[in-house]
């Protein structure tokens, strides 16, 4: 079979599978959705771990035993889709707790059913039933699906490391073959232009919802009780995806960290690469959140100039990367090269999409009347008033931002390509170091610094989101009336 | 009480202006840290040497920083990953090539450096440290110098096969070659181990062997350290690898020997190589730090790491570690690496063209 030939295959396994993997995540996101939003914060720990489980660790772990499979590529196939799901899975759990409350109300949905049987001339048109699905779940469930899509379609790292087929990695394997980045660029390109579809509707989607009259308010879901069978797979899921994706690579990696300690904290540098890795990330995560609270936020933005920005993190990482490496290369914008921005504007070029995606679901760009309510009492000179509108705030607004903005930094913080490509000199951000330990088989100080830089930025998450709700009981006191 | 009720009354209108205050702050306060923060990462590079290092990083920035502890000359690392290999270092610096970033790279081998210098990339250097290295591991002309060399070689799983050169030679003979593994071999040293036999067997018969072997089921797996891995666990009963990846095993326990691979009776020992890339601003720099990581100093750390490099240069033996000795015997009777660069080219197209 020739390269061009492998190419097309590798694209139509790599949407297959992406939209196989979509809509099966969705389907057991929504069921787990219906019986664990009121769980604690322990279940909510496990369900949410695979999700933030490094590739580098998946890959890892499982990279020899795929070697092993090398005479059946559908174990290999198998593995991938399943550590694929497991890490996808909780972020359709996560978009779907905090998506809006739908326009479609159950009693209105259940008007709708029983008008349906009063009497034929009753019932409503098809067009009417499909409107009432579409503004009830299907938008928020056709939304979700596009992100799960996008993610699953440009995942790229942990494909290479099992050696899957999908087209990241023919991409990547072919320019090891002397692929010209001119052709890299047609092949992404490709790649992008299957991507669309998925984005068309949504980006024209956000670039109404601005003016939209519909309340997107915020409020407890409806709670519906599943069967016995259904809370026992549940469960089974979370525990199978946390062992596969998280568990399991984190044993094997943690038996080498214990002899890799010592070493690690000889290394002078440890500090600046993980500084320079969280100096990345939140600037990445801070200049993506703003662009999205921007767009968002603007009723002016055509669909057209919506796509226009989205379409070069469609490119896929590597793709994206040589091509702002040969731009900032030119002699207009060679002076450029030299500096942080490639790099910035090369991970918020990739990120945008998914974090418009995030931000559009969660409705995070249009104010409803509750919020601008909760926004008004925030300001109250009657400080219990003040305080009440302020948690209001945060919970109706502020908290999509921060968990939305913390989805991004961990994104930034792991990601590979783009820094091993635009990085200046001298900048190291973690994730090159960790690759760089693993290319050389340096797998017990690999294991030590990723679990050092896996704790630090989770141990700041919870610091930052736990400062936010204290008070000194003094201050405390003196605004009770 | 009045004077109370205004001091509380007072203080609350100060806590409510506070928080309006730190909203409008805060946003600036981390617009600040951020722009301190980018400012303090430009002061690295700024002035600095440049160096592209396609070495172990954990080995390279001991041997670096020493570089900048001793002569004061500050250096900023660019290294390489698991996941860039094949867009690596050299392909940066060629597409670099009209405003070159880099001032000098340190390579861990040789063919990549042989196509920088075929492109006229480099800078020709001969100084102390050029003169110390034997003619083999070195270009003519000074556009790079080889030092710190590895061996290719044959690693066995000893408890599933005899680690004997008999044993191997039945192997390579078995109808079924599923026990076998090696890596990629379109880049690193395996494709320079490819290269040779494509040089001295000639074009047919490597290619009849390259199709042979994986008819039989041989494996072929991304990388140098997958084939150490998979021979480790015994998923496989031998490969072939490098010095260091072999010793990387060795040191965790595993159940693993090695032997030279000898072609025509004769090592494969793969150097590191250092060149100056054309059109550095730092060019004495440049040359110090050259100088520097082709002394006999650099030569017998890398010897004493965990990696076990093999001195190209004279060293006492007696300072050499005791695994290396005998290695630094069979690099003796190694190949030159520079008779097979055009091969290089040769193989490696048809290679490409192969499933």
């Amino acid at each position: 079979m020739g390269g061009e030939q492998q190419y097309w295959l590798a694209l139509g396994c790599s949407l297959l599978r992406s939209l196989l993997i979509a809509v099966v995540a969705l389907s057991i996101a929504r069921t787990i959705h219906r019986e664990w939003q009121q769980r604690g914060y322990v279940v909510w720990g496990l369900l949410l771990l695979p999700m933030l489980t490094p590739c580098l660790l998946i890959g890892y772990c499982y990279r020899d035993t795929t070697m092993a499979w090398i005479a059946s590529p559908w174990r290999t196939e198998l593995l991938y889709d399943l550590l694929l799901s497991g890490q996808l899975v909780p972020v359709a759990v996560v978009l779907l707790h905090l998506a809006p409350r739908p326009a479609v109300t159950p009693a209105a949905m259940h008007c709708a059913q029983l008008l349906n049987r009063v009497s034929p001339s009753s019932r409503l048109s098809n067009c009417w039933r499909w409107r009432m699905w579409f503004h009830r779940s299907g938008q928020r469930d056709l939304n979700i699906t596009a992100i799960l899509f996008l993610l699953a379609f440009q995942e790229a790292e942990v494909a290479s490391l099992l050696q899957s087929r999908t087209w990241t990695e023919w991409i990547f394997t072919n320019q090891a073959r002397g692929l010209p980045v001119i052709n890299t660029f047609r092949y992404a390109s490709l790649a992008m232009l299957v991507q669309l579809p998925a984005m068309l509707p949504v980006a024209w989607w956000i670039s109404r919802a601005g003016s939209s009259e519909v309340s997107r308010s915020r409020s407890s879901h409806e709670s519906v009780t599943g069967t016995a069978l259904q809370r026992a797979g549940v469960r089974l899921w979370i525990i199978f995806a946390a062992s596969v994706v998280t568990i399991i690579p984190a044993v094997q990696l943690l038996r080498g960290a214990g002899t890799g300690w010592g070493n690690l904290l000889d290394q002078p540098a440890l500090g600046e690469e993980l500084g320079d890795a969280a100096l990345l990330a939140t600037t990445v995560a801070l200049l993506t959140l703003l662009l999205c609270r921007w767009l968002l936020g603007s009723r002016a933005i055509p669909t057209w100039g919506l796509l226009a920005l989205l379409l070069p993190g469609l490119l896929g990482a590597l793709s994206l990367g040589l091509t702002l490496a040969a731009i900032f290369q030119t002699d207009a914008l060679v002076f450029a090269y030299d500096t942080p921005v490639p790099l910035v504007l090369g991970e918020v070029l990739y990120l945008f999409p998914r974090g418009l995606l995030v931000f559009g679901l969660w409705g995070a760009g249009q104010e409803s009347s509750i919020q601008f309510l909760a926004r008004t009492l925030s300001v109250s000179p009657v400080s219990a008033q003040q305080r009440s509108g302020q948690e209001l705030s945060w919970m109706l607004h502020s908290q999509i931002w921060w968990w939305g903005g913390w989805l991004i930094f961990f994104w930034a913080y792991f990601e590979l390509m783009l820094p091993s490509l635009l990085a200046q000199p001298g900048f190291s951000p973690v994730s090159l170091v960790l690759y760089n330990f693993l290319h050389y088989g340096r797998i017990n100080a690999l294991a030590a610094k990723l679990l050092l830089s896996l704790l630090l930025p989770l141990a700041a998450m919870l610091l930052l989101t736990a400062l936010r709700r204290w008070r000194p009981n003094h201050w405390r006191s003196l605004r009770e009336d | 009480m009045v004077s109370e009720d205004l001091f509380v009354v007072r203080y609350r209108s100060f806590l409510v202006e506070r928080s309006s205050l730190v909203r409008l702050f805060l946003p600036l306060l981390v617009a600040v840290a951020l722009w301190i923060g980018w400012q303090s990462v430009a002061q690295r590079s700024d002035g600095a040497l440049v160096v592209y290092c396609a070495h172990d990083l954990i080995f390279a920035q001991d041997i670096l920083d020493d570089f900048e502890r001793s002569t004061g000359i500050r250096i900023a690392v660019v290294g390489d990953t698991e996941a860039t290999k094949s867009l690596g270092l050299v392909q940066r610096i060629i597409r670099e090539r009209q405003h070159p970033q880099c001032d000098v790279f340190w390579n861990n081998q040789l063919l990549g450096t042989i196509q920088l210098a075929d492109e006229q990339l480099l800078e020709p250097y001969k100084g102390a440290g050029f003169e110390r290295i034997g003619e083999q591991y070195k270009d003519s002309a000074g556009l790079w110098t080889g030092f710190a060399g590895r061996l290719r070689v044959w690693i066995v799983n000893r408890e599933l096969m005899e680690p004997t050169e008999e044993s191997i030679a039945a192997a390579e003979q078995a109808a079924s070659l599923s026990e076998m593994c090696l890596a990629q071999p379109i880049y690193g040293t395996t494709l320079s181990h490819c290269s040779i036999l494509w040089e001295l067997w000639g074009a047919e018969r490597f290619q009849q062997w390259y199709r042979d072997f994986q008819q039989r089921g041989g494996r072929i797996v991304p990388g140098n350290a997958t084939v150490k891995n998979l021979v480790a666990e015994g998923v496989c009963k031998l490969g072939w690898t490098d010095t260091d990846d072999f010793f990387v095993g060795h040191d965790a326990g595993a159940p693993v020997e090695q032997l030279p691979i000898r072609i025509e009776g004769k090592a494969i020992c793969i150097p590191n190589s250092v060149a100056i890339i054309r059109g550095t601003q730092r060019k004495e720099a440049a040359q110090k730090l050259v100088d520097y990581l082709l002394s006999e100093e650099v030569e017998l750390k890398l010897a004493r790491s965990e990696s076990r490099q093999i001195p190209l240069g004279h060293v006492e033996e007696s300072q050499l570690p005791k695994e290396v000795r005998p290695l630094a015997v069979w690099a003796r009777e190694s190949h030159d690496m520079r008779n097979f660069a055009s091969a290089r080219k040769a193989c490696l197209e048809w290679l490409l063209s192969q499933p």
